[in-house]
């Protein structure tokens, strides 16, 4: 009997608490998942901004055939996972080297300056940075090719050359967020107990010895949760970075899925075909953010979700 | 504990019942004035503005209160404003609206969307109401040769749902400019032959032009990066080999070749010709190696820079470059000339394309709602009285509604901004008299402000550096009518040869695009595009132009080719 009364009175208490979660939830419902599905199906219309997302004629799945039959589209799905690749990779172990070598410096003064000097491009957005690097990168008296040329190089034309011009992107995008991402790894380096150092010390293991075997399985956990974050936007290959430094004669090597959606979903209002990309976009994110999750669960031990 | 959590319930419910009630409230707000009329009266049109980056309101006038608003309050019409956005995003932002079910009154639709919201049904049916509600002004501006061909573009199986400003296309013909002081320093004449041209440019390049020993000076500055553009585009070139591929206002160009129309740029051996010459000036260093990351702003400092001696643009190009010249090189100076020819008799032939920009409309739900028709049309007999008629115009009713500096804002503040299609070019003669003799009776209000601004840079050519900043503004302003109508060798002049010697490319295809070209445009804009930088800068050869051709076609460009040509053939 008291028992039940129990049981009767922890279910009305988890009735009130279930009814505090699902008001945010419905809201959440209507306001966030309702707009992405109803949105979603114009991926599917011929949408048409005068008839309405009900009103527009169903084509089922002509837009991702596009997608797949223009030249065009097929080239910046290529593009988008060589760049985004190359950033995630080139985003990952840069900022771990200088994390750990700035972890070994003992002048505090001089870390703190190398963390915020490193850190300070982060701030600038890329419509201020493309001038600058448009200036910087020109063969037309450019400081960069100037400094070639001194030493006894040909130019370089770095935005306009398809062999190079990917490179001078990862380059670019690398050079502006490694000082943000070496502060995350550098806090996770602080998380790693002292005593472990010490003990390796006593045993008789050097700086090195201590690094592989101590500083790194530290901070494998961040390392992990960093790429599988990273996988996911494996088809993001920074729209703001590309747009203020491609021109058509880089098209080749650096068109990605988002300018691609710009030029022909904003600037012509092919609602339809940008959000059918989008969707496509989507749904492979979620797909390598599932099974890299997966990967790091077998391999690692560690789980984001 | 429970009654706790109970109250706390309560409470919060209570409060999101009250948000939402006050949300649908705001609503209720924003939906009365549907009933059309407000306190004074008058008639409730909701409407949009747009307007350039580099537009500000002048004497004290603001969006809500400015002489426009004023008159249009006279006519018992009281504007609500829906959005107040930059040009750039005027198109996305109606298109939201649109979709959003609650669209302005009266719209403003660029021609590449009138067709298709037209079809969808977003407009309400003007045919009947036309010979009613418009002025006789109206009409007689609508029976002019533009006003004609605009108001047919606008029909569509015999309906008339917009109604759109007439448009020559006189202010878009690519004109070739040229620094005339480094002409001068090396003895040379302004060129009429692409022979002459590439002579230019080469000593330019390579004879030090502006005299400073140093090599630090390029033939022509190419806008690589937009490649079809009005400052610096690669249109001008091409069109002196009588042809032309890139897109034009968004649309694909067509041109008349043995009574069919084709592709700009389909006759392959007059484009490979071009090709040929531009590869050669690329890898001459005739322009600079860079090109293709040089945007407008690259080519505008080239110019203003003394980088640069030579570029094709639109009439309107040089006055930023110029006055900006002035301040590090005295004596730069700036001519326009006709496009040069292949040989010595033939000239270039620009493109000649009149598609009217705007067209105005009114949302359908006012269909059977004769008010607001005929307000409707009260804006458009007002736009076309105060702006497309300035020879009738007081002095003063013609700054308050067209504009003048420091006082009047003028005619962007206009719902219905229509412009007398050949104006610019009347004006031409005008001014050129009015500089010769002094005499300015025959000006109308329009031509008299613009010719004072000028005759303000006339004054001072040789002491800019005494003047105090409101001056030099003036001058400035000036300058820029001066590289218009003022010199003797100024953008019109130019643009007035070519029409006058008929050496036009005459556009084949002459109303709003068909779906399939605005479907298909930017996929082969982007494709002319690349071919075009690819073989200029040398990455491929001259002979891909032919694969181009193919692909082009391939990529629905035969199936638009068909549809200009069908249109083309209705009209003989």
């Amino acid at each position: 009997m008291s028992e039940d009364m129990k049981k009767r009175k922890m279910n009305s208490n988890t009735v009130l608490f279930h009814t505090m979660i699902w008001i945010p939830l419905l809201f959440i419902l209507i306001f966030n998942y309702y707009p992405m599905i109803s949105g979603f199906q114009i991926a599917f219309e011929d949408f048409k901004p005068g008839l309405g997302i009900s009103g527009s004629e169903w084509v089922g799945f002509k837009h991702f055939a596009r997608i797949f039959a223009t030249a065009d589209a097929v080239r910046a799905v290529r593009n988008t996972l060589i760049i985004a690749c190359a950033k995630i990779i080139a985003n990952l172990i840069i900022p771990i080297i200088i994390a750990l070598l700035l972890n070994e410096i003992r002048v505090k003064w001089f870390k703190r300056t190398a963390q915020t000097l490193i850190y300070l491009p982060y701030f600038l957005s890329w419509v201020i940075l493309a001038s600058i690097m448009i200036n910087l990168l020109s063969t037309d008296g450019g400081l960069v090719n100037r400094a070639i040329e001194a030493l006894g190089g040909n130019s370089v034309f770095f935005l306009g050359d398809n062999s190079v011009f990917r490179k001078t992107l990862v380059v670019s995008d690398v050079w502006k967020n490694f000082g943000y991402n070496t502060i995350v790894y550098l806090a996770a380096l602080t998380n790693i107990d002292p005593t472990f150092y010490e003990a390796a010390s006593i045993d008789g293991a050097g700086r090195w010895k201590q690094t592989i075997h101590i500083t790194l399985p530290g901070i494998s956990m961040f390392i992990v949760l960093m790429t599988i974050l990273g996988i996911g936007s494996v088809l993001n290959a920074g729209f703001d970075q590309v747009f203020n430094l491609y021109n058509v004669s880089v098209y080749e090597s650096g068109d990605i899925i988002d300018t691609l959606v710009y030029r022909l979903g904003i600037q012509q209002q092919q609602y339809s075909f940008s959000t059918a990309v989008g969707f496509f976009k989507s749904v492979v994110s979620l797909v390598l953010i599932v099974g890299s999750n997966w990967l790091a669960d077998k391999f690692a031990g560690y789980k984001v979700f | 504990m429970n009654k706790f959590f109970k109250t706390v319930v309560v409470l919060l419910i209570g409060c999101m019942m009250l948000n939402l009630a006050a949300c649908s409230g705001g609503n209720d707000l924003g939906n009365g004035s549907s009933s059309g009329e407000d306190s004074d009266g008058n008639l409730t049109m909701k409407i949009g503005y747009a307007y350039d980056t580099s537009f500000e309101y002048k004497g004290g006038e603001t969006v809500e209160n400015n002489t426009w608003t004023q008159l249009y309050a006279q006519s018992g019409i009281d504007l609500e404003i829906m959005y107040n956005v930059e040009e750039t995003q005027k198109d996305e932002k109606i298109a939201q609206l649109i979709m959003s079910g609650d669209y302005p009154d009266f719209l403003d639709i660029s021609s590449s969307y009138y067709k298709d919201y037209a079809v969808q049904g977003v407009f309400a049916d003007l045919t009947d109401y036309f010979d009613k509600y418009a002025s006789d002004l109206t009409k007689a501006y609508y029976e002019t040769e533009y006003g004609k061909m605009a108001l047919e573009s606008a029909m569509l199986e015999g309906k008339l749902y917009a109604l759109p400003t007439a448009a020559s296309g006189n202010d878009g013909l690519p004109v070739l400019w040229i620094r005339k002081d480094w002409l001068d320093n090396l003895d040379l004449s302004e060129p009429t032959t692409v022979e002459e041209f590439v002579e230019i440019a080469r000593m330019f390049s390579q004879e030090d032009p502006d005299g400073n020993g140093q090599d630090d000076t390029y033939g022509l500055v190419v806008n690589g990066k937009e490649v079809f553009h009005a400052s610096g585009g690669v249109e001008g070139f091409f069109q002196m080999f009588g042809t032309t591929l890139g897109t034009k206002e968004g649309n694909i160009p067509f041109i008349e070749v043995d009574g069919k129309a084709v592709y700009g740029g389909a006759e392959d051996e007059k484009v490979m010709e071009a090709l040929t010459i531009f590869n050669d000036m690329y890898s001459s260093g005739y322009f600079a190696q860079d090109f293709v990351t040089s945007g407008e702003e690259q080519v505008f400092s080239a110019l203003s820079s003394g980088k640069a001696g030579m570029a094709f643009g639109a009439m309107y190009m040089m006055g930023t470059p110029w006055k900006n010249a002035l301040e590090t090189q005295s004596d730069a100076e700036f001519i326009a000339v006709a496009l040069p020819g292949v040989d010595k008799d033939s000239w270039g032939q620009a493109f000649y394309m009149a598609v009217p920009a705007k067209y105005y409309a009114l949302n359908s739900k006012h269909q059977d709602n004769e008010e607001y028709i005929k307000a409707f049309f009260e804006v458009i007999n007002l736009g076309v009285q105060y702006l497309a008629q300035p020879d009738a115009l007081s002095q003063e009713d013609y700054e308050k509604y067209n504009g003048k500096d420091d006082t009047y804002t003028g005619w962007q503040c206009a719902l219905a901004a229509f412009a007398d299609p050949i104006k610019n070019l009347n004006a031409l003669k005008k001014h050129q008299k009015a500089l010769e003799t002094g005499d300015t009776s025959h000006l109308n209000a329009e031509n008299l402000r613009d010719f004072e601004t000028m005759i303000v840079y006339v004054d001072n050519k040789d002491r800019r550096d005494e003047l105090d900043e409101g001056e030099l503004a003036l001058f400035e302003g000036g300058l820029f009518y001066w590289s218009v109508w003022g010199a003797e060798q100024c953008s019109y002049q130019a643009i007035s040869d070519m029409i006058d010697n008929g050496k036009l490319l005459h556009s084949a295809y002459g109303v709003a695009p068909t779906d399939s070209m605005v479907e298909y445009s930017t996929t082969l804009d982007t494709l002319a595009k690349e071919t075009i930088i690819d073989i200029i800068s040398g990455n491929k050869p001259i002979s891909y132009y032919t694969d181009f051709l193919e692909l082009w076609n391939s990529l629905g460009g035969e199936v638009i080719t068909e549809e200009a040509d069908k249109w083309f053939q209705s009209t003989k």
